[in-house]
């Protein structure tokens, strides 16, 4: 073998290896980084986020039990023992009989429990067939159907749902990418089940392809959060930047790549709190457009769908561009009574919510 | 050395072909197709030559409405009411030509919803009763005029449906809108209030358009809130105002044929039809650039030809259809539903061309239905 030939395979080694890692030119302190490669569908031979889908499919189950009171214009009574029964997984009352034997539940790892609770009981109980109005829960005909609300116009089940997408599964994955950062180097299996548990809350199809349209009959659509990649994240590309950071950082902590692996939990909770940010932004925005105006029922699912997202903030990472004021500010205006928030002239609090979120999450 | 050279030329695609396996990979979205075509001339196009100019005699005929309606609060007869007639047809039409422009300061002022509310897109048109399409709340209004007190800025369905185009239609032409005005000064202020209105929110749009000109044509990107973004989300809103509250909805296509004659655009002035007519009209001079650059040139730029040449000939269609429907529309839901059903698909066909083929041509996103399933 000539000399050439020799300097050549080196230099491509050495090419390879330093930009497969994808890192930027930083001093390699961590002597123990070892070569690999980032796949293209979060497959990795261990991975495992049974957990997290589980409550993922639970929490959508709910969901779809809540709405069927939304049908037609007739009253459709809920019963107390489903979704309590839903809500704590007893008494077998998901369709998915997977869901029952799971062993798992809602109730247990939801923040505010009580509360996102209480926001499902409040579609059964006020489901009773009266018209809402300012300081009287009811229904509100929403197209050919309709949404059950609160004395202040608040739809409760848009409140649980995109509540617990806030309030258990963005607060999960903070949670566990955060204690990912803190896990030492060697320990990977540790790393590993927290980073598989933080990724089956985003909820996306393994093999997540942004350019596919996913149909609601396709079983392995994106749910909840995943859903929302496309439908609110587009312009922010969420969907594209969070599954690669998922792909990239979980190689990462098999190769020992600690600067890496924090990188990607930092892309991740960064993103992802923009498109609650950025969902939040556009159900404060369109309630206040010509195209809504004087429509209760769509301005209020609205509101209410941003009522959840702005909650979810709540469980920001502590490295969050938002503050605290901006958040309490935010709070305040979104517990507002919405009859009040859509009669306002010019929507002086919802444009104020607006400017904060474009402000903060450059939107 | 030629070998050296093939393999570092090999290893460098291997490591240019890692490197790039490992960029994000990008979302389907609003990335501006590299077509050569100047998107900024044309929304300058659109806006100095079609948005300015239409506006301008908006504010030429709403001048003319004013002091009409003046004439006839002041002295109510046939002959100041038909010259009110005159002033208000030509005034609605005008409105129809600036509609397709809803957004900037348009949306901001609200300018759609305080003059020519229908109710919105997502809203049963089922019951009678109900405050839908172009209905007007004659209730409201009578209470309105016989307390004096109003804030007709409140953004509620009530307020909106007794101000705009339709309540002045019903104080003006309704059956015995002369001798209500007559001797009336609550009444003739309220009629004059809501011209006023109208005068100040048209005033405010043309004003707020200079600052909000640059930012316009400085923004060539067609993504959620872009110009071109909302030009053509306009084009699929509006022709489905006309599907919808414009001509489906009263004749019966979301209530099982029930018709509701008195909810049409217009209905005291009987100019439904005419609204009609001109708002696609409009919209085909709107996707046209009034006839500089626009929407169609940039879909010829982008290789879409047939696309856009399918879109005009469906426009010319759609437009003889709904002109072929006789008399007025409000009776012709009951007496000549063949005709004003032939005109509602080939309204149809439009829109499938606006809101799936031309959106998805120009990369831009509908955005004004919620169509989250949720």
């Amino acid at each position: 073998m000539n000399n050439h030939y020799i300097k050549a395979l080196v230099i491509c080694g050495i090419a390879i290896t330093s930009i497969s890692s994808c890192k930027k030119k930083d001093k390699n302190e961590d002597p123990s980084v070892r070569a690999y490669t980032v796949p293209t569908t979060y497959s990795f031979g261990n991975e495992n986020y049974a957990s997290s889908t589980t409550r993922v499919k639970m929490a959508v189950e709910l969901d779809s039990y809540l709405k069927t009171a939304n049908a037609g214009s007739t009253t459709i009574s809920l019963l107390d023992s489903k979704i309590t029964g839903m809500w704590n997984n007893t008494g077998n009352q998901f369709s998915d009989a997977g869901l029952n034997a799971s062993g798992l539940n809602l109730s247990s790892v939801t923040a505010d429990a009580n509360l996102y609770k209480s926001y499902a009981d409040s579609v059964r109980i006020s489901n009773t067939g009266t018209a809402a109005s300012q300081g009287t829960a009811g229904y509100i005909v929403r197209g050919t159907n309709k949404i059950i609300v609160g004395p202040r116009g608040l739809e409760y089940g848009q409140a649980y749902t995109k509540g617990i997408m806030g309030a258990l599964l963005f607060k999960e994955a903070v949670r566990l990418l955060t204690s990912v950062k803190t896990m030492s180097v060697k320990d990977t299996a540790a790393a590993q089940a927290a980073w598989d548990e933080a990724f089956g809350y985003l909820a996306v199809p393994a093999n997540y392809d942004t350019s596919v349209t996913y149909v609601n009959t396709d079983p392995n659509r994106p749910l909840l959060w995943g859903g929302y990649l496309a439908e609110r994240g587009r312009d922010i590309q969420a969907g594209g930047i969070i599954f690669a950071a998922f792909l990239k950082g979980r190689a990462a902590i098999g190769g020992y790549d600690r600067t890496v692996r924090n990188q990607q939990v930092d892309v991740i909770l960064d993103k992802w709190e923009q498109l609650a940010a950025a969902a939040a932004l556009a159900y404060v925005t369109s309630p206040t457009t010509s195209s809504a105006a004087g429509n209760l029922g769509t301005q209020f699912h609205a509101l209410s769908e941003g009522f959840g997202f702005i909650l979810s903030l709540q469980h920001r990472a502590a490295t969050s561009k938002l503050s605290a004021a901006d958040f309490t500010t935010l709070n305040n205006i979104i517990h507002k009574d919405f009859y009040d928030l859509i009669n306002q002239t010019g929507f002086t609090d919802l444009v104020t919510a607006q400017n904060i979120l474009k402000n903060t999450y450059g939107l | 050395m030629k070998k050296t050279g093939v393999l570092i030329a090999t290893c460098l695609i291997a490591a240019s072909a890692v490197f790039w396996g490992c960029r994000k990979p990008t979302d389907n979205t609003q990335t501006n197709p590299t077509d050569g075509f100047d998107k900024s001339a044309m929304l300058t196009n659109y806006a100095d030559n079609v948005i300015a100019i239409r506006y301008l005699n908006m504010r030429e005929k709403v001048a003319a409405l004013k002091s009409a309606s003046d004439s006839y609060a002041a002295t109510p007869s046939s002959a100041t009411q038909s010259a009110l007639l005159s002033a208000y047809k030509d005034a609605y039409l005008q409105y129809e030509i600036i509609a397709p422009f809803q957004f900037g300061p348009a949306e901001t002022a609200l300018l759609d919803v305080y003059l020519n509310y229908s109710g919105g897109l997502d809203y049963s048109f089922t019951t009678a009763g109900e405050l839908t399409g172009f209905s007007v709340d004659t209730a409201t209004i009578e209470s309105n005029i016989s307390s004096g007190s109003y804030n007709l800025t409140t953004v509620s369905r009530s307020n909106l449906y007794a101000q705009g185009f339709g309540a002045i239609g019903y104080l003006a032409f309704s059956s015995d809108a002369i001798s209500r005005m007559t001797g009336n000064t609550a009444r003739a202020k309220y009629l004059g209030d809501l011209v006023s209105r109208m005068k100040d929110l048209v005033d405010g749009v043309i004003n707020n358009w200079t600052a909000y000109r640059t930012t316009f044509v400085g923004n060539t990107q067609t993504n959620v809130g872009s110009p071109i973004g909302n030009i053509v989300n306009q084009l699929a809103y509006q022709l489905d105002m006309v599907k919808g509250p414009r001509i489906g909805w009263p004749f019966g296509k979301q209530s099982n044929g029930t018709v509701f004659a008195t909810k049409c655009e217009g209905y005291y002035a009987g100019i439904s039809k005419e609204l009609a007519e001109m708002s696609i009209a409009a919209l085909k001079d709107s996707y046209t650039g009034g006839g500089g650059l626009g929407i169609d040139d940039y879909l010829v730029s982008l290789k879409q030809d047939a696309l856009n040449t399918d879109v005009l000939a469906q426009f010319d269609m759609t437009i003889a259809k709904v002109k072929a429907i006789p008399g007025s529309l409000s009776a012709a839901f009951t007496a000549n539903p063949t005709e004003v059903d032939a005109a509602y698909k080939e309204i149809q066909k439009l829109l499938t061309l606006l809101k799936t083929d031309v959106a998805s041509a120009t990369a831009v996103q509908i955005t004004f239905t919620d169509n989250d399933g949720d």
